[in-house]
């Protein structure tokens, strides 16, 4: 009798391993049909219910900081499309202040490359940059994962995630990756026009027909941004230095080149570019106004358009048309309460 | 039906001792072996040199044969790191006997593989060859400094990029093996006397420096033996 017992548990066991991994809920995201592919191969790495609940509680928890105080949601707060308001630069680990203006995380699946100067190459690494930054969390995966290992909470969410015993950085950063792909914005007023449910008013549409002809090279429809990154003609700052994409791939041609935001939700992501220079959409189109005092640096390099202070109010009222409140409101996205 | 027999038969009398190379891979420093910091050991330019770091990939291994045809592939990448004495054997096994000339490899880390996402095993970032500011590996890591009249003076390559015109995997081809223990050293004098003089002591991100760097790094690696 005691010898099939010492079989039948082993047993019982493995039947619990195996039910871990089966539990694992494939979903996908959800976006308008004329949208292009998403870059991030979904195919061969699908969302899993259960992995991105586990990166959603991490992107809260502030345990990845070295003093337990600053979280990804410090500088990406659900409210404000994921971006860090009133701060041009961002501020992390014990008052540092960064160099860059926390971008917004929105429709991420579609991005090639990741920070303001594509340093990041897949989405699944992206959270080693402000993980290991002095100024943002000041940690390192070698400290972090023993305490996650030895946390009273972490290591049964991992495992219903990814059915291992053991916590590992590779888990952590497809957990943390698998939450910031469902950041889908796709509900705006503007997609509502789109798909025939509501329409532009008189200044939205003549806003909507200046945003075609001015903007959409760069900002272009359907995500808003074309993903690449251009010099926009910004002076650099003398005591930031940023030289942008150049950093990153040591050619002269990308100098103080920038990845192109998307205008998703713009109303909500002040302050503007990459250093949170223009604090308000007045002045960054101002910048982009023909009738501006050009720049002695970098000015060959400006966009210009040629727009009237009236057809300006017109073009903010197509921006506030790209707002998607379900987006910013929704309950799945916000801090995880249970 | 016979014939089969008689394959599997010779396949199962070959495999059973013969179809297994092994390689290792051994540093060495005025032509001895190396030992991570050891002092009073070594010299290079008339300084002495002490290592107290050498890491680096090797993937894609591969043997060919004579006619140039790759015939066993190992896909994987394999982290050697000198302060695990362990990581600096592998083994490639075969089901039959294989007429091999070439032993070849990859340094460092492919493109694809850079730009494909997070890794565990040999690849984790968290064994300090995967930068954090900047997506990408470290194909091969040196630290260490020479005593100099003046005090310590500490060098650290870092040398990693997979983004063109910067990319810094190089491939490695060792020719005419004679016997299946194959023991590949890694001449660190060479390199250290080969670095140009106005280069920085510590080069550790993609560049012009790291590729030059990572170019000079092919010559030091031949078989032992030869």
């Amino acid at each position: 009798m005691n010898r099939w017992i010492l079989i039948l548990l082993p047993s019982i066991f493995l039947f619990g391993f195996g039910a871990a991994e089966l539990s694992q809920t494939k979903i996908e995201i959800k976006y308008p049909s004329n949208w292009p592919k998403p870059n991030y191969d979904f195919e061969k790495k699908p969302l899993y219910k259960e992995r991105v609940k586990l990166g959603r509680k991490l992107f809260y928890d502030p345990i990845l900081s070295r003093n337990d105080m600053v979280s990804c949601a410090s500088c990406h707060l659900s409210f404000t499309a994921f971006t860090h308001v009133d701060h041009a630069l961002s501020h992390g680990i014990n008052d540092s202040i960064g160099t860059r203006n926390a971008p917004v995380l929105i429709n991420l699946a579609w991005n090639k490359l990741f920070m303001w100067d594509g340093a990041v190459n897949n989405i699944e690494v992206q959270a080693l940059a402000p993980i290991s930054h002095a100024s943002e969390m000041g940690n390192d995966l070698v400290t972090l994962l023993p305490k996650l290992n030895e946390h009273d909470v972490y290591p049964a969410l991992f495992k219903t995630a990814f059915g291992e015993e053991k916590i590992t950085s590779k888990q952590l950063l497809l957990a943390l990756a698998q939450f910031q792909l469902t950041l889908v914005s796709a509900n705006s007023k503007y997609d509502k026009v789109k798909a025939g449910v509501l329409k532009f008013t008189e200044q939205e549409a003549n806003g909507y027909k200046l945003f075609q002809q001015n903007c959409n090279g760069c900002h272009k429809e359907p995500l808003f941004t074309t993903t690449e990154f251009e010099n926009n003609g910004l002076q650099p700052d003398a005591n930031l230095r940023d030289s942008g994409r150049y950093q990153v791939t040591r050619m002269s041609k990308d100098l103080f080149k920038f990845k192109v935001p998307t205008l998703r939700n713009i109303q909500y992501s002040f302050p503007y570019m990459h250093d949170g220079r223009y604090n308000n959409l007045n002045e960054v189109l101002n910048h982009y106004r023909a009738d501006q005092e050009l720049n002695v640096i970098n000015q060959q390099n400006k966009p210009v358009i040629q727009i009237t202070e009236h057809e300006k109010v017109d073009l903010i009222a197509f921006l506030l048309t790209l707002s998607d409140r379900e987006f910013l409101f929704n309950p799945d996205y916000g801090f995880p309460r249970n | 039906m016979n014939n089969f027999l008689i394959t599997i038969g010779l396949c199962l009398l070959h495999c059973s001792a013969n179809c297994q190379y092994t390689i290792e891979f051994k540093p060495i420093l005025n032509g001895q072996k190396l030992f991570l910091d050891s002092a009073d050991l070594y010299t290079v330019n008339s300084n002495e040199v002490v290592i107290s770091n050498l890491k680096f990939y090797a993937g894609a291994l591969h043997l060919v044969n004579h006619k140039k045809q790759k015939v066993k592939t190992d896909s994987s990448y394999h982290l050697i790191d000198l302060a695990k004495p362990e990581s600096t054997k592998l083994q490639l096994e075969f089901q039959e006997e294989l007429l091999v000339n070439d032993f070849r490899f990859k340094l460092g880390v492919d493109s694809i593989t850079n730009v494909s996402g997070a890794y565990g095993g040999d690849l984790d970032p968290t064994l300090g060859m995967y930068w954090t500011w900047q997506s990408g590996y470290i194909n091969f890591k040196l630290e260490g400094f020479y005593a100099t009249e003046n005090g310590n003076r500490e060098f650290q390559y870092h040398l990693g990029g997979y983004l063109n015109p910067f990319e810094t995997v190089q491939e490695i081809r060792l020719d005419i093996l004679t016997s299946k223990k194959i023991v590949v050293l890694i001449d660190l004098e060479k390199f250290l006397k080969s670095i140009p003089a106005e280069l920085p002591d510590n080069i550790m991100s993609p560049g012009k420096n790291a590729k030059l760097l990572s170019e000079l790094l092919v010559p030091i690696f031949s078989l032992e033996n030869e």
